[in-house]
């Protein structure tokens, strides 16, 4: 029971992460390929400056999202010129420069690529119930709070006429650039949470939890998700944390189950790309469920 | 001062070849073309499959594997690029393509061979040169030679011959190249054929000189990208004074700063250049 409780925990987690890039993905036109490496800033926050300054939980949080949050926005203020199919191959670059932070992470004053013993979050405690509960609220709320946002209200509004048609939003007064960076900051930032939760909850990590690969998952799980509606998050997290659980079911585990779990997220990644076009999809979405005086 | 120079036109070289292999394959397909990353290590495992498994003599492991980098080169063209091209696809959702494909390739390496770095064996290891006041091993400095001799070959075929000057149409303009009758299939396959070849020739410098492992592939790759999106045209001299500074730069900040510094400089580069892409399409 409690490793059941424990897969859902993480599903919980990585959805929070799935939200956030389908949010760059829908709202800015961002194929981000870089939100491993937020998840990883929020993750070494919390790590970094609860085990080596002893720096409370809350504020060590807050120091991650704000620093995922603006290296975000710094992003997107120098690449939006980009047009968005060089935005992607830009956000890998940032992803891998990331990936050498956390790596070289050690040339911090007490700095560590490895973490270990990191604490566990206030009140929480080790009960795996109540780190379930929370994740799943956490989640879900995050997931609701996206979908409100980026549909009603002026912001939402907004957003949904810069995702529609950049000219046309441009032409009735919308700030696109501003409203693309303020998302992609948000969206960064939310990944960083799910990051700080992650390092509290597992007490662990390391550089290869955040890198590229953990990138190219999250976009096939975006990709993947599309077709499962609603819920599309938590199924595209339930089948990242799922699939190697599946393998070591019929007897393949370790470094070869992941290989073959990343052969199978490529093999998704050809297929969706090649097939269809995510962003016309979501699109027409946002198009039938904006609200007439929209 | 001298042991600089050398390091520097050594690695100067497999990053002229790099930005070359990738320029040959992006500009005149507009794939983001990172699988080429797979196709480097592709060559270099086929290289030590030939001698392990086969007994190949090295001479003919290489030009076999050499062939058959070409092959695999054609046919992901011909497989995943070209249907969604002749669809008109984007770029962003051909890049992803691509990495699909580079996924694949390099974990398919991790389930055959592992994590370990293979190595190339041959009768000058260990054999060291000195060349002035410098010393470089024989086998690194033979093989970059014939890779310098290649790449600057094919340079020179894209700007003179009659070939390379379709080549140069199809990368400039692929509607008014298919407009004037040209076959934009074949010249696409050709240059993915001569790029997969390039890398595969990396490929195999890497695996004769400090070994392979899956994971070589993405850093090679980057660098080869930052030399193609600073140089302009499809093969043009641009890539060699590029590689050049690029090697230089990268040098003196490990020089300088550690040797952990140099990767995230061309990572800054490749954002960059991105930018730079850009503005040379407008």
């Amino acid at each position: 029971m409690s490793y059941i409780i424990h897969l859902l925990t993480l599903v919980c987690i990585y959805s929070v992460v799935i939200t956030a890039v389908v949010a760059a993905f829908s709202r800015c036109g961002i194929m981000s390929l870089c939100h491993a490496g937020f998840f990883g800033i929020g993750a070494y926050a919390v790590g970094y400056f609860t085990t080596s300054y002893a720096v409370s939980w809350m504020i060590a949080v807050a120091i991650g999202c704000s620093v995922a949050g603006l290296l975000a926005a710094l992003f997107v203020i120098f690449v939006r010129t980009l047009g968005k199919d060089n935005v992607v191959i830009a956000t890998l670059g940032l992803q891998l420069m990331m990936s050498l932070g956390f790596v070289n992470a050690d040339v911090l004053p007490k700095g560590n690529s490895e973490i270990t013993r990191i604490p566990l979050a206030p009140l929480l405690g080790t009960s795996e119930a109540l780190w379930l509960l929370f994740c799943f609220l956490g989640a879900v709320a995050i997931l609701v709070l996206w979908a409100s946002l980026s549909t009603t209200g002026k912001w939402g509004r907004s957003a949904q006429a810069g995702s529609t048609s950049e000219l046309w939003a441009r032409s009735v007064g919308v700030d696109t650039s501003h409203l693309a960076t303020l998302i992609y900051s948000g969206s960064a930032a939310c990944a960083a949470l799910a990051g700080a939760i992650f390092a509290s909850y597992n007490r662990f990590i390391d550089p290869g939890m955040f890198d590229y690969s953990v990138s190219f998952s999250f976009l096939s799980m975006v990709f993947a998700s599309r077709y499962l509606g609603q819920f599309s998050a938590f199924a595209g997290a339930g089948l990242i944390v799922l699939v190697p659980e599946i393998f070591r079911f019929f007897g393949l585990s370790g470094p070869n189950a992941a290989n073959v779990q990343q052969i199978l997220f490529g093999l998704l990644l050809i297929v969706v790309a090649s097939v269809a076009s995510p962003t016309s999809r979501m699109t027409a979405q946002t198009s039938t469920s904006a609200s007439p005086d929209a | 001062m001298i042991q600089w120079l050398l390091n520097v036109s050594l690695t100067g070289t497999t990053f002229f070849v790099s930005g070359l292999s990738f320029s040959l394959c992006y500009r005149s397909t507009r794939v983001f073309h990172i699988a080429l990353a797979g196709i480097f290590l592709f060559s270099a495992y086929a290289a030590i499959e030939f001698v392990a498994i086969c007994g190949a003599p090295l001479l003919i492991a290489i030009l076999g594997s050499l062939l058959l980098t070409g092959a695999l080169g054609a046919l992901i063209h011909r497989l995943f690029y070209w249907p969604p091209l002749a669809r008109g696809v984007s770029e962003g959702r051909l890049f992803l393509i691509s990495l699909g494909v580079l996924l694949i390739m390099q974990n398919f390496y991790g389930i055959i061979v592992g994590d370990a770095v293979l190595r190339l064996r041959t009768p000058f290891d260990g054999i060291v040169l000195n060349v002035a006041e410098g010393r470089v091993s024989s086998v690194r400095l033979i093989a970059t030679v014939i890779l310098g001799v290649v790449a600057t070959i094919v340079a020179f075929a894209v700007r003179k011959s009659a070939s390379g000057v379709v080549i140069r149409a199809v990368s400039e303009n692929v509607e008014v190249a298919r407009g004037f009758g040209l076959n934009v299939l074949r010249t696409q396959s050709l240059c993915m054929i001569a790029g997969s070849m390039l890398a595969g020739m990396c490929g195999l410098l890497s695996a004769l000189d400090v070994g392979v492992a899956p994971t070589l592939g993405l850093p090679w790759i980057i660098n080869g990208v930052v030399v193609s999106g600073l140089s302009r045209g499809v093969a043009t001299f641009d890539h060699l004074l590029w590689a050049a500074l690029l090697s230089a730069t990268q040098s003196l900040i490990g020089g300088t700063l550690g040797w952990r510094w140099p990767e995230p400089l061309s990572l800054a580069l490749l954002v960059v250049v991105a930018l730079l892409l850009r503005q040379s399409r407008r």
